[in-house]
């Protein structure tokens, strides 16, 4: 009873006092061994350094270095602007140049943020100078930055894997096609919208196409960083934590070759990588403690357990774990929901049949689903800051409402259809 | 409230020098992956140590920075309710919720430190390429020891100074 109350308060007071997430999951699991195993905390300590020493891990500071890179180099920028005349023929022109680069730019950075970040601030002056309305602008820089962490390289999908013991290489070759098919449907939206609503597009002129597919030879050195983390994996090459320092490699020697790699880029990006990582550890330390906590006291598994003896449908169950997801998917970032949740959703779903790669994939869509959701979705607030207080979070929220339903649809179709999902990890490990 | 500045300064100090070191560490991380990875490809040999020093390395450079992540307000809070309640009420909660982080982050500062100790006694090293642990080991209490000094000053602070609203505490948005 004490038990029950001591972890009730505990969570009334996170809500009261604004405490830091990570601190929160460390008290539970604190209080759950105080009350469970006479305040034996040996276990934690043992738990942080077995956890924290990984190999697998390693890749997770390579992929935010280079993004930093990217960005601290300007690399991004000149994606962009390579992109656009040749994204010019597609209706809704420098709209689909927003997902466009974001997919591009998705395919060598692994989180979202960083991706509706960067794209968003070469993009949103330069449409709101060409009289985008800002719902478009807005809308497609907050959904074209989801797909960051489902193109892999993705942190959540590493995070997932190391978490799960998932080959992430798999998790990795998972996520391209349920990503492309996302960017896919978000430019249709994109393009059946300029085609009925033309005054909401403002028409740009149109380069000839032999120098737009000119313009697009400034890409080929960023299409080489692409194959040297993804190419390398796909056939084998390379581990993830290998292809992710070759693709660090190959970003600064892009860079040298553009003239724009300097100490100070590299220290900047350096230093914002330490800070990401201090963010992510931190939850990382707190999910560390309270899983420990939980494995000891085996309450995952009587939940499992509780679940498969419950006689309701695997599909139920599994609507059920969506609806979690898209409840706290309001109120919580990624890597914590994931850590969060994973040890309750991830014994039940497995234990149902459901195949560990698709499950993580999966998990992944309902996180992007999260970051388009008010209040906490973290995507709106990326936007809201590059916009400058051009935009109110309603109306940003209203502009994200179709990518949301987007991805939602793209949630019904991996779900009915999990060979989407499957196939090609399959072919490409088997 | 002089002698609380100082204070915070110079923990900012140690803390922007111990994420300095971690920035260098995540370089050094890419310079072992990088050659392993080459020395793979090429002579069909990689480094020994690749696996285990750089999991040591993850590790050193995620605690380096955990401390200057506080001080910059970049771990992630649940403040939705927190933002709404009147400036004294906040004040006044947070400083609960900062004594209870105190705590429990004291208790792993405690146990790892413990780990230490056990760890140099039996002068512990790694399986595969015997790298002596406890050095690695000793940065997890030292890094949660110097986050414990960043969050106590900045209850201090609230206990003194009054109470800042998150909006003025905010560096910027959480990368997650």
């Amino acid at each position: 009873m004490s038990f029950g109350f001591s972890l009730l308060g505990l969570f009334g007071l996170t809500l009261l006092s604004g405490n830091l997430i990570a601190v929160t999951l460390i008290l539970f699991g604190i209080v759950i061994i105080t009350f469970e195993f006479g305040a034996n905390y040996t276990v934690v300590a043992n738990g942080l350094w077995n956890l924290f020493n990984s190999f697998v891990l390693t890749a997770l500071p390579m992929f935010i270095f280079l993004g930093e890179l990217l960005t601290k180099t300007g690399i991004s920028r000149r994606v962009y602007q390579s992109l656009a005349p040749l994204f010019g023929y597609l209706p809704g022109q420098l709209v689909q140049t927003n997902i466009g680069t974001c997919t591009l730019f998705s395919a060598v950075c692994g989180s979202s943020q960083a991706t509706a970040a960067v794209v968003g601030a070469i993009a949103y002056d330069e449409l709101s100078e060409q009289g985008y309305k800002p719902k478009w602008i807005a809308g497609s820089l907050a959904a074209g930055g989801t797909l960051g962490i489902m193109i892999p390289p993705s942190l959540a999908l590493i995070i997932y894997g190391w978490w799960e013991d998932v080959s992430i290489g798999r998790l990795f070759v998972a996520g391209a096609v349920p990503g492309l098919m996302l960017a896919s449907m978000f430019m249709l939206y994109i393009g059946i919208a300029a085609k009925m609503r033309p005054s909401e597009f403002p028409k740009r002129d149109v380069v000839p196409l032999g120098e737009a597919i000119r313009a697009t030879v400034n890409i080929w050195p960023f299409i080489i960083l692409v194959f040297s983390i993804l190419g390398t994996l796909m056939i084998g090459l390379a581990t993830p934590t290998e292809a992710a320092a070759l693709g660090v490699v190959a970003a600064m020697l892009i860079a040298l070759m553009y003239g724009q790699l300097t100490f100070k880029a590299v220290w900047e990006a350096l230093k914002d990588t330490a800070l990401v990582m201090s963010t992510i550890g931190f939850i990382i330390v707190g999910a560390t403690v309270l899983s420990q906590a939980l494995a000891l006291s085996g309450i995952p598994e009587e939940i499992s357990k509780a679940v498969a003896e419950s006689g309701l449908s695997p599909l139920l169950i599994l609507l059920a774990v969506y609806l979690l997801y898209l409840v706290l998917g309001c109120l919580l970032a990624a890597i914590e929901m994931l850590l969060i949740t994973l040890p309750f959703t991830f014994p039940v779903i497995i234990g149902l049949g459901y195949d560990p790669v698709w499950f993580g994939i999966a998990v992944v869509m309902l996180i992007e689903i999260g970051m388009l959701t008010p209040p906490l979705g973290m995507n709106l607030f990326v936007i809201l800051a590059i916009s400058g207080g051009r935009l109110k979070l309603s109306e940003l929220a209203i502009a994200c409402i179709p990518f949301w339903l987007i991805l939602m649809v793209g949630l019904a179709i991996i779900t009915a259809f999990p060979q989407i999902v499957l196939f090609l990890p399959d072919a490409v490990f088997n | 409230m002089k002698m609380t500045s100082r204070a915070e300064h110079v923990v900012s100090r140690i803390a922007e020098v111990c994420a300095g070191a971690a920035a260098v560490g995540i370089f050094g991380i890419v310079v072992l992956l990088t050659a392993s990875s080459l020395k793979r490809y090429l002579f069909n040999s990689p480094i020994s140590v690749t696996e285990e020093l750089g999991g040591l390395m993850f590790m050193a450079t995620t605690f380096l920075s955990l401390a200057w992540g506080f001080i910059q307000g970049r771990h992630v809070r649940l403040e939705l309710l927190w933002r709404v309640l009147p400036p004294k009420a906040a004040g006044t909660f947070e400083i609960i919720g900062l004594v209870a982080a105190i705590i429990g982050l004291g208790i792993l500062a405690n146990e790892t430190w413990l780990a230490t100790l056990l760890s140099y006694d039996l002068q512990g090293r790694s399986v595969m390429t015997e790298l002596i642990l406890w050095p690695w080991r000793l940065i997890m209490p030292l890094t949660l020891l110097l986050l414990i000094a960043a969050i106590a000053l900045r209850c201090v602070r609230i206990v003194l100074g009054g109470f800042i609203p998150p909006e003025e505490e905010d560096k910027g948005p959480v990368e997650v």
